[in-house]
Order: structure tokens, then sequence, then C-alpha cells
């Protein structure tokens, strides 16, 4: 290897851009977040206007009291899984969290894990655009204006314009738009509760039925509960982000857990008790009602500043991901961003997507419940905590994290099985149920059954066959096709 | 592949590896959590939630 050579300024920042945004590892003097610092980011990203959604599917299936303890209880322990088999490892070795996913499913494999990741991007990205495009809709309609879906898909189209605006700027935008609106929806969160209470009070609100209830009230509860599950997991793509940018071990773990699960939890039950009280599930729709033509109007605006804002943040994070793929490297910055945000166009054609809402939210326990599962036994239970970082960036067929032509059958095998057996459980779509799913739920056997199995192949097939590197140095090792 | 990329490129592959050299010396990491930790994210964050979820069922 040659002297490195002095490099320019300009050389300089982009490099320093691709240690923070992008996918070099980030070292520990480099990172910004104490506790205050992930406390407060976290908010910011927990406390956002699809909160209000989630309770409002909940408030669907089951009444106040059962859906208060599974939007909290399940947005905590979606929470608690997907950090503890992601955020520990990206915050240890400051690393992306799909390079992360390399160590366990291999340099190819871990790429199947980018299009869930991904799906997961765009799903949300469209949810939030239509619930901006329908708020903005009613806010029209208020004021005399036409009701239509054409209003929708017009908004849809805006917002998207506005997000991939703020994308290409740069991510410091959002800043701006992060410190009128976290405090805003703090704000409307807090007077929700205030009208919710002094409308009909807790009583009032427990005895209201769910606004579809189903026969079996197991049943509902189960499903109640996998939202919550839902929304937790579905933080798994965004806290290697965050989590690889923070100071210490706990500071990756426990305020993830308080602001993303707990007060996130909290937030969603706003949507729980709101939606069981106006007898709508639709945020968009009974904020008017909840707030009146001033104030409803007011609330709706803010919840749609925040949904480009945050549409914005998971199409900057798409991007970033979609620079995994090796075709995609070359393309410069705004047409990598224009790619992402293709597949968001759907919504805008079909704006009913997001009466499916529900159903993509059990999708993410689906996917995501059975890769944290398999990710949290192979980092910490198989690895011992340990990784190899240089081979996390070794294309080369000797690379430890190589495994079968760049895949872990094992590893992969174990998700798909996870995932099957929701699906079989419990169909995320449909809502039918087989098997012990009202005693067990969904979720806990997709993470435990897997998790197992993983173990026992990893540790038979695996470990004894030095394939992954399981028992190698940490030493880094010279790289001969690096990956980035 | 313009110049401008070429050099960027070049720079990336140095900077990893100097970064990955420096990850692996003495205090380059946050020390992993203890076992404490895990035996209170266990009780707290997943059993306490069980609890709630199996009660109020």
């Amino acid at each position: 290897m040659t002297a490195t050579e002095p490099r320019s300024p300009e050389l300089d920042a982009r490099i320093r851009e691709e240690a923070l945004f992008g996918r070099l590892p980030l070292l520990r003097s480099e990172r910004e977040y104490s506790t205050r610092g992930i406390l407060a980011t976290g908010f910011t990203y927990a406390v956002a206007a699809w909160c209000f959604l989630i309770g409002g599917y909940a408030a669907k299936v089951v009444g106040a009291t059962q859906g208060v303890v599974a939007l909290i209880a399940g947005c905590v322990l979606g929470v608690t899984i997907s950090a503890a088999a992601s955020a520990l490892a990206c915050n240890r070795y400051g690393i992306e969290q799909i390079d992360f996913c390399k160590s366990c499913f291999g340099q190819t494999g871990a790429k199947l894990i980018l299009i869930f990741y991904i799906l997961n991007q765009i799903g949300w990205t469209g949810m939030v655009l239509v619930m901006f495009g329908r708020g903005l809709g009613n806010v029209v309609h208020a004021f005399g204006g036409p009701s239509s879906e054409w209003v929708t898909r017009a908004a849809v189209l805006a917002g998207l314009v506005v997000a991939y605006w703020v994308v290409i700027r740069g991510v410091h935008v959002l800043n701006v738009f992060n410190s009128i609106v976290t405090p805003g929806l703090l704000i409307a969160t807090g007077l929700l509760f205030y009208v919710i209470f002094r409308d009909a009070g807790w009583h009032g609100i427990a005895a209201r039925a769910p606004l579809e209830p189903a026969g079996d009230a197991r049943l509902s509860y189960v499903t109640a509960l996998e939202y919550g599950l839902g929304a937790g997991f579905s933080w798994w793509p965004g806290i290697g982000f965050l989590t690889r940018n923070t100071d210490t071990q706990r500071n990756s773990f426990y305020p993830q857990v308080l602001t993303m699960g707990l007060g996130m939890g909290v937030v969603c039950t706003t949507g729980l008790l709101a939606g069981l009280l106006y007898r709508r599930y639709d945020p968009t729709e009974w904020m008017m009602q909840a707030g009146g033509p001033v104030l409803g109007v007011v609330a709706l605006l803010l919840v749609a500043i925040a949904n480009v804002s945050a549409s914005a943040m998971m199409m900057y994070t798409a991007a970033l991901a979609l620079r995994h793929v090796r075709a995609l490297r070359v393309l410069q910055w705004r047409w990598l961003c224009l790619l992402g945000f293709v597949p968001v166009l759907g919504y805008a054609i079909f704006p009913e997507l997001y009466d499916r809402g529900s159903a993509f939210l059990a999708y993410n326990a689906t996917m995501f419940a059975p890769i944290s599962g398999v990710l949290l036994v192979d980092y910490v239970l198989l690895r011992r905590q340990r990784l190899n970082v240089s081979q996390l960036y070794e294309d080369d067929p000797a690379g430890h994290y190589r495994f079968v032509g760049g895949f872990n059958p094992a590893a992969l095998g174990c998700m798909l099985l996870g995932q099957v057996l929701y699906i079989w459980l419990l169909d995320p779509v449909s809502l039918n149920a087989h098997g012990p799913v009202r005693f067990l739920t969904a979720s806990a056997p997709s993470v435990l059954l897997p998790m197992a199995v993983y173990w026992l192949i990893a540790r038979l097939w695996l470990v004894r066959t030095g394939m992954g590197g399981y028992r190698a140095s940490e030493r880094p090792i010279q790289l001969r096709r690096p990956n980035i | 592949m313009s110049n401008d990329d070429s050099a960027f490129s070049r720079a990336l592959h140095e900077e990893l590896n100097r970064r990955i050299h420096e990850l692996a010396g003495p205090d380059a990491t946050p020390p992993p959590m203890t076992r404490g930790d895990a035996l209170l994210v266990l009780a707290l964050f997943v059993l306490l939630p069980a609890l709630a979820i199996w009660w109020f069922a």
C-alpha cells in the first residue's frame, strides 16, 4: 500500500459525509449522540403522524383497555427485539445495518434483506403521503372545496416532489422541518388527550365497543397486539442508522426502547382512544371532529408537514441503502434518489392502498420478527458480540462472510421458516388464523422457532466446518476485493 | 468513471482501511453490554410486557 497522499478539502468533506451517512465505519470519537442527543432524536422519529393511524387500526378490533396494553406492550417488545438484534452491533463497530447483516446472511444474502428494508421504507412513505393527501383533501372540503380522490392523488404527487427536493438537498433540511413538527405533534397529542378525556372520560371510552368488532374476541386482541408489534418492528431498518452514531452500548439500546417503544406506544394510544370516541379509524377524519374547524385544520396541516418530513427521511435512508447494489453505486445521488421514489408513485395512482394499511403494518412483523431473531442469535450467542469488521467489506470468495456463494443458507432458511410460519398462523392480509395463534400470537413463534433452529444448525454445521468466521480473530485482514 | 470518481474511490478505500485498523485498536469500540444489562432488559422489556399482555387477554 502506498503512503496516503494529502486530500483536497472537497474530497475530505465527501469522505466525512460517507462516514456519517454512508457505509464507512464511524469511529468512537466521531459519534454525535450522548444520552440527551439520542433521546431527543429518538422522540423526533417516534412522535410521528402514523402513530395516530396505527392507534386507529387497533380501534377497529379492540376496546380501550386491551388496545392500550396491546399497543404499548407490542411497541416495547418489537423495538426491544429489533434493537437487541441490530443496535448493539451497529453501535459497537459504527457500521451500517445492511453491512452488519452480511455477517449473518452472507455478502449476497444481505441484499435479500435489503429488499425487505426498501419495501418497508417505500410502503411507509406511500402510506404517510396518502395520509397527507387525505388530510389535505379534508381541509379543502372543510373550506367548501370538492371532496375527491383526485385531490389526494394530486397531494401525493406534490408531497413526492417536496420530499424528493428535501432528499437531494441533504438531510440537514429535515432539521428545519423537525424543529417545527416534533413540538407541534407533542402539543397536538397533549391536546387530544385533554379533549378525549374532557368529552368522554376514561370510563366513557372504556365502555365503547371496537369499530369493527369480530366474533372472536381473543383473535381481535392478538391482531391488535400484532399491530403494536408491527409498529415496533417497523423501526428495524432505521435503528442501525441511528445507533451507529451513539457513544455507548447502553445509549444505543435503552433510549430506543423508551422513545420508539414506550413513547410511540403512548402516542399510538391517542389514535386508539380518538378512534373509539369519534367512531372513525382514520385520523384525517376524526381530527376535524376532535379539534373543530380551526384547531382541526391546524392539526391536519401539522400532520401534513410531519408526513412529508417523514417521507423524506425514509427515502433518504432507502437511497443510502441502494448503494449496496454494485450497479447502482455509480449513479449520481439525485438519480439514485429518483429511483427510490418511482415505486411510491403507485400510491398516487392507487391511493386506496391506504385502506389496506393494517395489512402492511402486520407485514412488518412478518418480515422483521424472524430476521431480528436470527440476527440476535448469530451476533449475541454464536459470535459473542464480536465481528471482524474488515470482512464485512470483503467480496473475495475467501472472505469470512461469504458462506456458500455469498449466501448463508441456514440463516436465510430459518428466516423464511419464520416468515411462512407467521403467515400460516395469521395471514396479515385476510387475518385468517390457524394453529395456536390465539395463545402464542404470530410474532412470538416466528421469532423463537427460527432462533432455536438456527442456533442448532449453526453449531452443528457452520461452527464445526469453520464457515462464517465464527471462531476467527477480530484482527483486520488486508482487503482483496473491497465492496464499497 | 471520471477522474473525480476514481480519486474518490481511491480515497474511500484508503479511508476504509485506516478506519478498520483503528477499530481494532485498544478502547476503539464501546465495551459490550453486561450480563446485568441483559437480565434487566429481559425482566423490564420482555417479561413485564408479556405479563401485561397475558393479564389483559
